[in-house]
């Protein structure tokens, strides 16, 4: 099954790495849209379907949490799993985030297995029987 | 502080841009200031404070190649964005480990390429905080109290 991906964050390198992150991880990916704050990004969710949501924080415009109060708040939207990708790493802003319904939280500099860890306990491990998962340790970003 | 500033440096550079900065004591001992440079800051704790970065335009670039993993020339555009979210970057984990428990206040961080004016010689002229030296480059963090 193809996922549709959707990366929210103001910096276009990160975007673009995390997309690559994804690629090595060997998930099957339909689409990849893309976003540089929480308001484009609803404007990507109101045209496309997307199967998984990572997110930053603090962007301009519409920050992170604004962005996912609003995805919460659609009754289609509200479905759709999102992880956050931030700079703030309190336990209290992940716990926050949890309690809010976010289903993962990296973060950043992060690793690329750390990525795939939370994407698999969401989708799935991308590889079936007798495949060889991509070694991604030892890699960082 | 300067001490945490310092480790998150060592494990931001590491981690993201495979590079190993080396503290730099003695004005002496820096590479030759340069002329072209990148800035980026971070308004940090309710815009109490200002984090900056500056690094030479030679590290900027290697920055970037690194984390973007390109083999080939980056552009300017992609060199500036790596560099104003490496500064994001280091105020995040800066005020994780000074143990932050109040509200974590992270501003948008900023970034502009600049040029070395007459009479910035020394790192003291260009930041006053720690100088380090990454690959034979500058670079240099600081940390300004905007109220103070």
């Amino acid at each position: 099954m193809a996922y549709n991906v959707l990366i929210v964050d103001d910096s276009p390198s990160i975007r673009l790495v995390v997309k690559k992150v994804i690629l090595m991880s060997g998930f099957d990916v339909g689409e990849y849209f893309e976003a540089a704050n929480g308001k484009d990004a609803l404007s990507v969710l109101e045209k496309n379907w997307a199967d998984i949501i990572l997110t930053d924080i603090h962007m301009p415009v519409m920050d992170g949490i604004s962005f996912f109060k609003e995805v919460l708040k659609h009754p289609i939207m509200s479905s759709i799993p999102v992880i956050f990708i931030t700079t703030e790493g309190r336990d209290e802003g992940i716990e926050e985030t949890r309690k809010m319904g976010a289903r993962g939280y990296i973060t950043k500099p992060f690793k690329p297995e750390e990525i795939r860890k939370v994407m698999v306990e969401i989708l799935g491990e991308p590889y079936g029987e007798g495949e060889d998962a991509p070694n991604l340790e030892g890699s960082d970003f | 502080m300067l001490q945490t500033l310092k480790e998150v440096i060592f494990s931001v550079f590491e981690t993201m841009f495979f590079l190993f900065p080396e503290v730099v004591e003695n004005e002496k001992d820096l590479p030759d200031m340069p002329k072209d440079y990148f800035k980026s800051t971070l308004r940090l704790n309710d815009n109490k404070w200002l984090l900056i970065l500056l690094g030479s335009e030679k590290l900027a670039e290697a920055m970037a190649k690194n984390f973007l993993g390109h083999v080939g020339p980056v552009d300017e555009s992609e060199i500036a964005d790596v560099f104003r979210e490496a500064v994001n970057v280091i105020g995040g984990n800066f005020l994780m480990k000074l143990g932050n428990r109040d509200h974590v206040s992270l501003g948008v961080p900023e970034v502009e390429k600049c040029r070395r004016f007459p009479g910035e010689e020394t790192a003291r002229d260009f930041c006053g905080g720690l100088s380090f030296n990454v690959d034979n480059e500058f670079c240099g963090v600081c940390i300004k109290d905007i109220h103070g």
